[in-house]
């Protein structure tokens, strides 16, 4: 039992994690049709920016987090938006899920080159408290993750739903159109 | 005017075709990026520095060495595909690679060709499949672990043993060298699991830990992985000592486990914190130049390239076939060698022996607890 428990936890915590990169790939397709192949390196180029925020610009962590945060805005939306999608769309979604590949290659190669290739520790955001849960151990991090990942996805369920601009993101059409002459 | 000018062409290409004053190129292929970027990283950057040194003290015979750099992202194929790409380039020896997996697959490569290679790997297949070029900066695990359980049944008292390994071929060989040893030495495996290379979540197989009884657990994971499985066994409260070889406590994973790397123990076959003046000073210019604290692939790569030119200056000339030759049964010693660090000798197979620390991870340093002799 204790076991399970502790299988349970751990891989709801672990899966928390994957389900915010799982559904900011199903955000892009549905405000934009992308089928964006760069998910992986977006989760992965915020945190390397909150380390050159500590290791470069000396900023404690909170800070860095919100400098990584801006500048996660500012790359991965704006510019992504502005740079990508916007001269590539017109010409079809194939031409643009291409580019996003090349796009991760590009997004990987320049972290291994200005930041480096081998892995980096990573300062802890919750305290490290380990609790004993009917024999399986749950740390603060594995409740924070969960905690953390449902926020995020509740929030943007009510963005999406209940909020003019989330309804802009949503698509306008949810069944195809056939041609008159099918039917 | 025109014959003038052809004249002058003519002379121009005859004088840029008369070949360059012979360079010695070294092949440095390593693991630069993917999960084995720590282990790569470290052996490419003590290659280097042993060859800047060498270079700044008058070069290998006289003549600058040149070493060039190959990527070989980790992938067997890749790998495979440098170390060709080396011998096309014209290299005379080879440093690298570090992972099993890919030296078993690029090592067939460099023996067609004829060219000598310094692997950092530690699979005893490497050594077992008769390739007269290949040569250990580290001797396999099929020497080390035997010396890993001596002292694990002699001075820890240990019968009952649980082993976490990875499913590599580095893995696997460590796998069946500690078992074979372990069973003549009479010790009972209570726990066999095997994991996945770049495997991010190790709670399942801590989990397993801890419902057996063990003395200890033998762990033998490469670097990245091993730091994520001793942050999931300190999570979890695994109270059993954690004894793995070098890849266990590594600089990198000291780093990366943090906390969780304390108690934690190895068989090394080098470290930075062995009480030899040369291994001190080599570290300490290391740290200075590199602004991180070299793990044993980086002694390893630093030792080969010393190999080379101590085994090139014997043979007294730039000769791939004579250096393999002169090193199969040679020993070279720190004193005629001092940047080998360590007396070392290689066998006929290129199988390497050389003395080993047994050491402990104490508040983040590796501190040794034994040395144990050359077997």
């Amino acid at each position: 039992m204790a076991e399970l428990i502790q299988i349970l936890v751990s891989g709801l915590a672990a899966g928390s994690i994957y389900a915010l990169a799982a559904v900011g790939f199903t955000l892009l397709w549905q405000a934009s049709q992308t089928i964006n192949f760069a998910q992986g390196e977006f989760v992965m180029l915020p945190a390397f920016f909150v380390l050159v925020g500590m290791t470069m610009l000396g900023l404690p962590m909170w800070p860095a987090i919100g400098f990584s945060l801006v500048l996660s805005l500012l790359i991965l939306g704006v510019a992504f938006k502005r740079l990508i999608v916007e001269p590539m769309l017109p010409h079809g979604t194939l031409p643009l899920v291409i580019a996003t590949i090349a796009l991760g290659l590009l997004m990987k190669e320049s972290v291994k080159e200005f930041y480096g290739a081998t892995a980096q520790p990573f300062p802890a955001i919750f305290p490290q408290t380990v609790y004993n849960l009917g024999g399986a151990s749950v740390s603060v991090q594995d409740i924070c993750n969960l905690a953390v990942s449902m926020l995020a996805i509740g929030s943007l369920q009510l963005f999406l739903n209940r909020t003019a601009p989330g309804a802009a993101c949503r698509p306008r059409r949810r069944t195809p159109r056939w041609p008159r002459s099918w039917a | 005017m025109f014959g003038k000018v052809t004249g002058t062409a003519a002379i121009a290409l005859a004088l840029a075709t008369v070949p360059a004053f012979a360079e010695i190129k070294i092949g440095s292929i390593v693991e630069l990026s993917g999960p084995g970027a720590a282990a790569g990283t470290n052996f490419r950057d003590g290659v280097k520095m042993g060859f800047e040194e060498i270079n700044a003290a008058g070069g290998v015979l006289g003549e600058p060495v040149d070493v060039e750099e190959y990527d070989s992202q980790t992938d067997p194929q890749v790998s495979r595909a440098m170390v060709q790409k080396a011998i096309d380039d014209g290299v005379y020896v080879i440093t690298g690679t570090v992972f099993s997996s890919s030296t078993v697959v690029n090592m067939l490569v460099a023996k067609q060709a004829g060219i000598p290679q310094f692997t950092g790997s530690e699979a005893p297949s490497i050594t077992a499949m008769n390739n007269p070029f290949i040569f250990r900066t580290a001797f396999g695990s099929q020497k080390g672990v035997p010396k890993l359980v001596r002292y694990m049944t002699e001075e820890m008292g240990v019968k009952k043993v649980a082993v976490v390994w990875a499913n590599t071929e580095f893995g696997k060989g460590g796998h069946t060298a500690f078992v074979e040893e372990a069973a003549k030495a009479g010790v009972e495996i209570v726990a066999d699991i095997p994991t996945e290379q770049a495997q991010n979540d190790f709670s399942a197989d801590v989990v397993q830990l801890k419902g057996v009884e063990a003395d200890a657990v033998f762990v033998y994971l490469t670097e990245e992985e091993s730091a994520r499985f001793l942050r999931e066994a300190r999570k979890q409260g695994i109270t059993q000592p954690l004894v793995g070889e070098t890849t266990l406590i590594g600089n990198k994973v000291i780093e990366l486990a943090g906390e969780a790397a304390n108690g934690a123990m190895g068989h090394v076959g080098l470290t930075p914190n062995a009480d030899i003046a040369a291994m001190t000073e080599m570290v300490a210019r290391f740290t200075d130049a590199y602004r991180y604290t070299p793990d044993h692939n980086a002694i390893k790569g630093y030792t080969a390239a010393y190999a080379i030119k101590c085994v090139t200056e014997m043979i007294g000339s730039a000769d791939s076939a004579a250096f393999a030759e002169k090193m199969h049964g040679l020993t070279i010693t720190a004193a005629e060698c001092p940047g080998i660090l360590m007396d070392v000798s290689w066998d006929d197979t290129g199988e390497m022996s050389r003395e080993s620390f047994f050491v402990e991870v104490e508040d983040g340093k590796q501190v040794v607890k034994a040395v144990l002799p050359p077997n």
